[in-house]
């Protein structure tokens, strides 16, 4: 309970000589947080040297008990000198700061306990908020079993802003088991089944999820019964003190049986599920029923059925005596294809303009009858005629004329919107009133209603809106703005008054920043985009809590102002944020089956490699927020069969204080044998900097140095002195990339581009001057439901420049090598290209080309899917012998032609990334020379011997090719 | 400060100054200090006064200082006063000028109209009730002050029926009043009394 504050002075009236009329001669303001007299001055009545008067006292204390500043206030006075000295002593309102939940149990997420807690950044406390989020916070810990947690409460208080930061500390205790499940209502099932279905386990702990997740499979089980109606709630939860356990009591309604068909048109079970209301909103109300005519004729009318309606009817037999029919009776009509449209009379707007309007939609690769009706129709002369009106054509008119034989084919659809554009009306006079002229100026010409311009109600509207917003942005959150247009004159020009009443303006009195432990205020600081004595601006905060959460440091960053709801200007402007974990660490891991270099030396093995499985495992550890700053530091290692790679980088964002610009530093250490020919060992040390432009693109530019030895070479003997040699590659070059795809792990739609190109300069210390330029596009096409057309397209060459020899000029493991499970499938793992003629093993090109083209069918619910690819090119001797036309060998020793496999894929979708097993077929696999004296820098002919590559290779992987 | 109504303060001021009204209102005059329970209770009736003139607000209810209504509570008032002179002085004991007093009565005014805007509708009396109230209660009240022929029903059923409807209001306003404090956000501190001295 509060203590008692009183007015002290009226006491003393009634049992001292009264203090009332004495002058007073000092005004003090004693507060437990740092807030002063001058702060309120102004709600101060009783000014000094003034009589003390209880009017002014009663007066001051509710006018500073109204500014929302304070919990308790009380005035006294006390005899000083001659006159007296007037205390106001307060309690200040503290208002909530950082929330953290410590010590959570495992299945309760701490950020999700305090978001549930109910205190919100910068809103006003009390003991009986702080009482009710405990119990929100215990409530939440009940419902995931917890039912023996107990919370403790405590507060650091920031007197210098009267900002709170509120802990809560969780004490868990053992989770609940349950006891048993009890279904109540009718279920019309038995209890064993229903359990089994919802997957709930006695002696388990019923968390939040498992709860939900069994209704939900509760309520799918009914579905797949056709008890559409069927409900399932959670309806009590008993819990045994003494046991620890709890038994679940559940509320089943089966509801009855509804079966649904479809006459007069073909429509799989599964499409019909996935659209129909009925199923979607598991309710076979008359409504829900109805509503499901306009959905099954839309469906239709996308496959080219234009005219197709659909009816219901509704057979529902006395009770008990079988289940209800609903069935939709489906016309048709003739079958058609909506061709285009064009437009006629439009002189004033560009038909580009126009066609944003129209809703319908011709014929396309994905859509290949066209999107047409008359509802669409109807839709698009609406939203023509109100383009026009928007550019001032007021009595603008559109008639559309439909041809339904066009360029006469029957059921080929064409449509001509008829335009009568009228007369157009413009400004004539665009004034301002209630507007200072500083704030006119900033504004700008950033109106559409000006002279001249043309004139609509809805671009004035929207002149209206902008001013406001303006006007908002500028700190007058309280600004109002009305319009008033004139009366046309005869030369269609009309006058628009905007009468604009500003309100107060709110200012930034201060930003207090909140919740950073580690990450230093300079760091944050250099983010924020409001500055104390600036106007109080939305956008501005938006943009600071954008900014920070693009330091990629923060968990949550919110941006508010203290006490929203408090009538003070001089706003205080919170940023709270809750910093991630600065340690992580992330795994992973994956499998090849493929044809593979064996384990261990390639000694004995044949040129054309075995079929293995190769494991993958990843590990990354990463520290964030570095000395306060938002730069990481990493360590990574890949390891498989046939690789191990170790590296550990050092990022750096926004690198010299440009957003979206970054430094990286990289030293790795790799052993790979993932070509056939030889086992290679690398050290490289890489610069990179790269510039985000959106979303979507981004460009970077490096520098590469590497130290390559290779091993276990399978070439002529005569060449391996040359090439085992060491080498030293030295690179400068850069990267562009363009993503749009809707999902990068299996894309259905959009596009993907990547170019890259480096160059090798003896000058900056490389063994060899040479380039690499790889450009790859790729494009994804949904063509229906469940068809989805997927290509890609690699080219890439190795130019040699200088001095460098052409023909050895780019190191061994330097040069281009393709084929496997992520590039051409006609090949094994880097298998495509040139082969040494003695020993028959791949050794790579100076330029490759690939195009893949593959039809992706995803199955039931999209777990399954059946691939058809066809995959083509090759790895060249060089830039000079692309052959991409020509798809014969021409003897085992000519490898530079156009190789082509096609092939059936199975997918199975995960959480990861669809699981794939690829079969490939390729009638041209080349063919080559081998000596079987490999000893020999000089194959004798009898010693020769011509192999072919397998025509078949079978490659099961994770995730798509492509 | 004793009490918050949202953002408005109630001062102990406030409340001794309501306590001295009430009674002025009454035509009594305060001898000594009012104790704490008299205190309190007052402190709850301004705190009720305050919810009610936030509804009166927001139902745009408005009455005029030159309403008819409050003139003839003006005039009601003065005449619980021995003389104009004594009602005079005892104005100017409490601190208030004709003016303040006559808003004053305009709040008041406006606060009775809320309450039947708002209650009378709800409080309907049945024909029933009428009758019960004359049996139990009307005839024995008369019969025990001597008067043996009690009017008829007939003649006094618009009178009881009143009686009933303002019971019924009082009723609702009661519960009305709870809904508004446990709505509203009332904080109160502690005694109302005005001792810290002491």
């Amino acid at each position: 309970m509060l203590a008692v504050f009183t007015l002290a002075g009226a006491a003393l009236a009634a049992h001292t000589p009264s203090l009332w009329g004495r002058t007073v001669v000092d005004v003090r303001l004693q507060a437990d947080a740092e807030l002063t007299f001058s702060q309120f001055a102004a709600q101060i009545v009783q000014q000094k040297n003034q009589p003390l008067d209880p009017s002014k006292i009663s007066a001051s204390l509710k006018n500073l008990y109204a500014t929302g500043r304070f919990v308790e206030l009380a005035a006294e006075a006390e005899p000083q000198g001659a006159g007296v000295a007037l205390i106001f002593r307060a309690r200040a309102q503290y208002f909530v700061g950082v929330v953290r939940v410590e010590r959570a149990p495992s299945n309760a997420d701490p950020a999700a306990l305090a978001s549930g807690a109910g205190l919100r950044l910068g809103q006003p406390y009390s003991e009986e908020s702080l009482n009710a989020a405990k119990a929100k916070i215990l409530a939440a810990l009940a419902s995931n079993a917890y039912y023996r947690a107990t919370v403790d409460v405590s507060e650091q208080r920031h007197p210098e802003s009267e900002e709170s930061d509120i802990f809560f500390t969780v004490s868990a205790g053992r989770p609940a088991r349950l006891a048993g499940i009890d279904f109540t209502g009718s279920p019309g099932a038995p209890a064993a089944t229903l359990v089994r279905e919802a997957r709930w386990k006695t002696g388990a702990e019923m968390t939040q999820a498992r709860l939900q997740h069994g209704l939900s499979r509760l309520h799918a089980f009914y579905l797949k019964h056709d008890h559409l109606e069927a409900s399932a709630t959670a309806e009590k939860r008993s819990y045994d003190q003494r046991t620890n356990t709890e038994r679940l009591t559940v509320k089943v309604d089966a509801g009855p049986e509804i079966r649904v068909r479809v006459a007069g048109a073909h429509i799989s079970a599964s499409e019909l599920r996935s659209i129909l209301p009925a199923y979607l909103e598991s309710s076979a109300d008359p409504l829900t029923l109805q509503d499901g005519q306009a959905v099954l004729a839309n469906y239709f009318k996308d496959r080219g059925y234009f005219a197709a309606m659909a009816k219901l009817s509704n057979e529902v037999p006395p009770a008990g005596q079988g289940a209800q029919t609903v069935t939709y009776t489906v016309d048709l009509g003739p079958r058609g294809r909506f061709v285009g449209y064009r437009f006629q009379g439009n002189r004033s707007v560009p038909a580009n303009d126009l066609t944003g309007a129209v809703l319908l939609q011709p014929s396309a690769l994905d859509l290949r009858r066209g999107r047409f009706d008359q509802d669409l129709l109807d839709r698009s002369v609406q939203a023509i005629t109100a383009l026009y009106q928007t550019r001032g054509f007021a009595d603008a008119k559109v008639v559309p004329s439909l041809d339904s034989t066009y360029q006469e084919q029957t059921g080929h659809l064409f449509v001509t919107f008829n335009i009568e554009e009228g007369a157009q009306a413009h400004v004539r006079k665009m004034t301002i009133v209630g507007m200072s002229e500083d704030l006119r100026k900033g504004l700008g010409s950033s109106l559409l209603t000006a002279p001249g311009q043309p004139y609509s109600p809805a671009r004035a509207r929207g002149d209206r809106d902008s001013i406001l917003s303006y006007l908002v942005n500028h700190g007058y959150e309280g600004a109002d703005v009305q319009w008033h247009p004139s009366e046309p004159t005869a030369g269609h020009e009309v006058d628009v008054e905007y009468g604009v009443q500003t309100g107060v303006k709110e200012t930034v009195a201060r930003v207090v920043v909140l919740g950073n432990d580690f990450t230093r205020e300079s760091v944050i600081n250099k983010e924020l985009s409001v500055a104390a004595g600036e106007a109080l601006n939305g956008s501005s905060l938006l943009q600071t809590q954008q900014r920070l959460y693009d330091l990629g440091i923060f968990n949550q960053v919110q941006v508010t102002t203290q006490n929203p709801a408090g009538s003070s200007t001089d706003e205080t402007v919170l940023v709270g944020v809750e910093e991630a974990k600065r340690w992580t660490l992330g795994y992973g891991g994956g499998l090849d089956v493929q044809r593979l270099p064996s384990n261990g030396s390639s000694q004995g093995q044949a040129p054309t490699g075995q079929y293995g499985v190769s494991p993958r495992v990843s590990l990354e550890l990463d520290r964030i927020d570095l000395d306060g700053r938002p730069q990481t530091y990493s360590l990574t290692g890949h390891f498989s069969n046939l690789e191990k790679i170790g590296s550990t980088s050092y990022t750096i964002p926004s690198f010299l204080g440009h957003p979206g610009l970054e430094l990286r530093i990289t030293g790795l250490e790799d052993q790979s044998r993932n070509v056939l020919t030889f086992n290679s060992q690398r050290q490289e040390l890489a610069v990179a900097l790269q510039k985000r432009y959106s979303q979507h693109s981004s460009l970077l530019a490096r520098y590469n140095f590497r130290h390559v030895t290779v091993s276990n070479l399978q070439i002529n003997p005569a060449e391996v002195p040359l090439l085992s040699q060491g080498v030293l590659v030295a690179t400068v070059g850069g990267s562009y990339v363009n993503d749009h795809r809707d999902n990068p792990v299996d894309a259905t739609r959009g596009s993907y581009s990547t170019l890259d190109a480096d160059v090798a300069w003896t000058g900056l210390g490389s063994s060899a001057d040479f380039g690499r330029i790889i450009g790859q596009n790729s494009t994804y096409y949904r063509l229906g439901s469940h068809v989805i057309l997927a290509r890609n397209t690699r080219a890439g060459v190795e130019p040699v420049y200088g001095h460098t020899d052409v023909d050895q000029g780019v190191p061994l493991p330097e040069r281009l090598f393709m084929g496997g499970s992520d590039s051409d499938r006609a090949f094994s793992l880097n298998e495509a290209g040139p082969r040494d003629p003695i020993t028959g093993y791949p050794l790579g090109g100076k330029a490759l080309f690939l195009n893949q083209v593959e039809l992706r069918f995803p199955l039931e619910q999209n777990h399954l899917g059946l691939v058809l690819f066809e995959d083509a090119g090759n790895v060249f001797s060089s830039p000079r012998l692309f052959r991409l036309l020509k798809f014969v060998q021409n003897g085992p020793t000519d490898f530079n032609y156009d190789v082509q496999a096609g092939g059936l894929g199975l997918r199975y979708n995960t959480p990861v990334g669809p699981i794939r097993f690829d079969v490939a077929y390729s009638p041209n696999i080349p063919s080559f020379l081998a000596c079987t004296n490999q000893t020999v820098s000089a194959c004798p002919g009898s010693d020769v011997e011509v192999l072919r590559l397998p025509r078949f290779e079978f490659v099961l992987s994770v995730g798509q090719s492509f | 400060m004793v009490a918050a109504v949202g953002n408005t303060a109630v001062t102990a001021s406030d409340v001794e100054r309501e306590y001295r009204l009430e009674l002025f209102l009454d035509g009594k005059e305060p001898e000594n200090d009012a104790d704490d329970a008299t205190l309190k209770q007052v402190r709850q009736r301004l705190i009720d006064r305050i919810l009610l003139e936030d509804e009166e607000r927001a139902d745009a209810i408005e009455v005029s200082p030159d309403d008819p209504a409050v003139a003839a509570r003006w005039a009601g008032l003065q005449k619980r006063f021995p003389s104009a002179e004594a009602f005079a002085g005892a104005l100017k004991k409490l601190g208030m000028s004709e003016g303040a007093l006559k808003e004053v009565l305009a709040e008041e005014e406006g606060i009775l109209r809320l309450i039947d805007q708002r209650l009378r509708p709800q409080a309907v009396v049945e024909p029933s009730d009428i009758e019960a109230y004359y049996h139990r209660t009307f005839v024995p009240s008369l019969e025990q002050k001597g008067n043996q022929q009690p009017p008829p029903l007939s003649d006094v059923e618009s009178r009881i029926r009143e009686i009933l409807v303002q019971q019924k209001i009082d009723s609702l306003l009661d519960e009305w009043l709870k809904g508004l404090r446990n709505r509203g956000d009332v904080r109160v501190f502690g005694s109302a009394e005005t001792g810290g001295a002491r």
